[in-house]
């Protein structure tokens, strides 16, 4: 075999006449048994699946002007710095049995003037209309296979929609957010003439059922549920001050009930926690005028980190960890726009990747699921 | 294949999957085992194949490329197979009589042989290019499809691969016949 045109002529020869086509007894019906039992993916998510959910960056679609490159380069120092300082500290990035699937996120529609639910792969590529207008706060099961909404599920692929009752002594309940076993859902109940309901409850996916209350605000104030810890076993959340956007995180008990405040800073309505229970992130109030950041910081409160979105951004909210723990998933407004994008990035600010590219569109309810193999 | 099967198997009618599956498993159980050089571990990357493209049917826009598809599939399928071996550390058992059993009529048994080893010392990943290449006949960029890669890449991994072959077959203490010496 001493040229390359010798290997061609072998090998083709060689496959063609050792490639064996024969079918074994009992072969096709096994195949035909073990897919009978399976139901098949919604079209959106069988799309998305066609091809590898890869996070390969893109560069930022906007051209940044002169002063956003000075500006760009002074928070890549300072995100350098803050890597540096990720690095040399206890920030351990989690083993990856996981692989990130969809990101899911809310688009505004303006005809419907409401939210639709889009799905798109966590390179940018092969967006979906998941479920149309009008829809709410969208949440990915753990499975991967149903959404929560306000209050109600409905499997991804828009069937069997539940819409569970939305009252409960008084309290009217809204946006929900899934235990890890998928079992059950912490709810934020609220009531704007009776305040004092205010507070998370706890009810069974299946139907809503078996509604039991979780904390009490006891500020006049809402408590906006978040990430369930990886085990189940306590709820982070972020207790809203009265009338306000912003509050401080919070950690419930599931069993007891008991919470205590994580930190004093005042975040954003919304605070994830990473699939190895070791972090919990949120985005820094807003202050007008000033970039947002995100914070880093161990559930009882200790190591608080800050990262800064690396962009001149007019705000950025909303960070949840990716399923393997290695990045966040968040919606941005660059420059001057008044509408988000959707963005991930490392969890040390680095690498980021910008998913949506519509300015006309505003994006938010950033959620991403496991990739249901 | 028939677009129409593909059309209705999209829609959920098992019934036409199962046509589907009966004119494409010979042909797949035939690139399994090129590529897993297994035929109990190339059954169930056939297996899991078609349950993928079961599941994923509804995501195929194209019903004309449903053999295509199927092969990408298919491919993963055999990596993923390979990977949780590997990760299992199961010892893995050799075809029956490790070597072809058909005779060739274009190459001495030596030759034969010699391929079929040096074949056994590639990687998955090797065979899979080859496979794709000599087997399917697949145009590089449309190798490169398969695999989910670009072409530079497809025409890289090819290239070693070959190498990787040459290098073993080199390396064999028989000597190989050349095209020449055998048309002559």
């Amino acid at each position: 075999m001493t040229a390359y045109r010798d290997v061609d002529l072998f090998l083709r020869a060689h496959f063609e006449t050792t490639a064996d086509p024969s079918v074994l007894d009992g072969q096709i019906d096994t195949v035909l048994t073990a897919t009978a039992g399976r139901r098949q993916q919604p079209a959106w998510l069988a799309a998305l699946r066609s091809h590898p959910m890869s996070t390969t960056a893109r560069s930022l679609g906007r051209p940044l002007s002169s002063p956003a490159w000075a500006l760009l380069i002074i928070l890549a120092l300072l995100v350098a710095i803050t890597a540096v300082g990720l690095t040399t500290g206890a920030i351990r990035l989690p083993a990856a049995p996981i692989v990130n699937g969809p990101i899911l996120f809310g688009r505004f529609v303006p005809a419907a003037d409401d939210t639709a639910v889009f799905a798109v792969r966590p390179d940018g590529s092969g967006e979906q209309l998941v479920i149309p207008a009008p829809i709410e706060c969208p949440q990915l099961s753990p499975d991967g296979g149903r959404i929560a909404v306000a209050f109600g599920v409905v499997n991804v692929d828009g069937t069997d929609r539940l819409m569970f009752p939305d009252t409960f002594q008084g309290a009217t309940l809204g946006c929900s957010t899934w235990s890890p076993d998928g079992r059950r859902l912490a709810v934020e109940g609220f009531n704007d003439a009776d305040r004092t309901v205010n507070g998370i409850y706890l009810a069974d996916a299946e139907d809503g059922g078996n509604v039991v209350r979780l904390t009490t605000n006891g500020q006049d104030g809402n408590d906006v549920p978040g990430d369930w810890s990886p085990d189940g076993r306590h709820v982070a959340f972020v207790r809203a001050l009265a009338g306000q956007e912003i509050g401080t995180i919070w950690v419930a008990d599931v069993d007891t009930g008991a919470a205590h405040q994580v930190i004093p800073n005042v975040v954003g309505l919304w605070v994830g926690w990473s699939t190895d229970g070791q972090w919990l992130v949120a985005s820094r109030a807003l202050v007008p005028g000033q970039a947002s950041s995100f914070i880093l910081v161990r559930p009882d409160g200790t190591d608080l980190r800050t990262i800064s979105p690396p962009a001149n951004h007019n705000w950025a909210t909303g960070p949840t960890f990716s399923p393997d723990g290695t990045r966040l998933a968040f919606n941005m407004a660059v420059g001057t726009a008044d509408k988000a994008d959707i963005y991930t990035m490392r969890i040390d600010g680095s690498d980021v990747v910008q998913i949506t590219d519509t300015p006309n569109d505003n994006e938010y309810f950033v959620d991403w699921g496991i990739d249901p193999r | 294949m028939d677009p129409e099967l593909v059309i209705l198997a999209r829609g959920g009618d098992h019934d036409a999957f199962a046509r589907l599956v009966a004119g494409s498993i010979g042909r797949l159980n035939a690139i399994a085992r090129l590529i897993l050089r297994d035929y109990a571990l190339a059954e169930d990357a056939v297996q899991d194949a078609f349950v993928d493209a079961w599941r994923s049917l509804p995501g195929l826009r194209d019903p004309e490329r449903f053999q295509a598809w199927l092969t990408r599939l298919l491919i993963r399928s055999c990596q993923d197979t390979r990977r949780r071996v590997r990760r299992r550390t199961i010892e893995l058992p050799l075809l029956p009589g490790d070597g072809p059993d058909i005779a060739d009529h274009q190459a001495t048994f030596a030759v034969v042989d010699q391929i079929e080893r040096g074949l056994q010392a590639l990687t998955v990943d090797q065979r899979t290019v080859l496979v794709l290449t000599y087997y399917l006949d697949l145009p590089i960029a449309e190798a490169a499809s398969v695999l989910g890669i670009p072409s530079g890449t497809m025409k890289s991994r090819l290239h070693r691969a070959i190498s990787a072959l040459r290098a073993t077959v080199d390396a064999d203490d028989r000597p190989l016949a050349t095209t020449a010496e055998r048309t002559t």
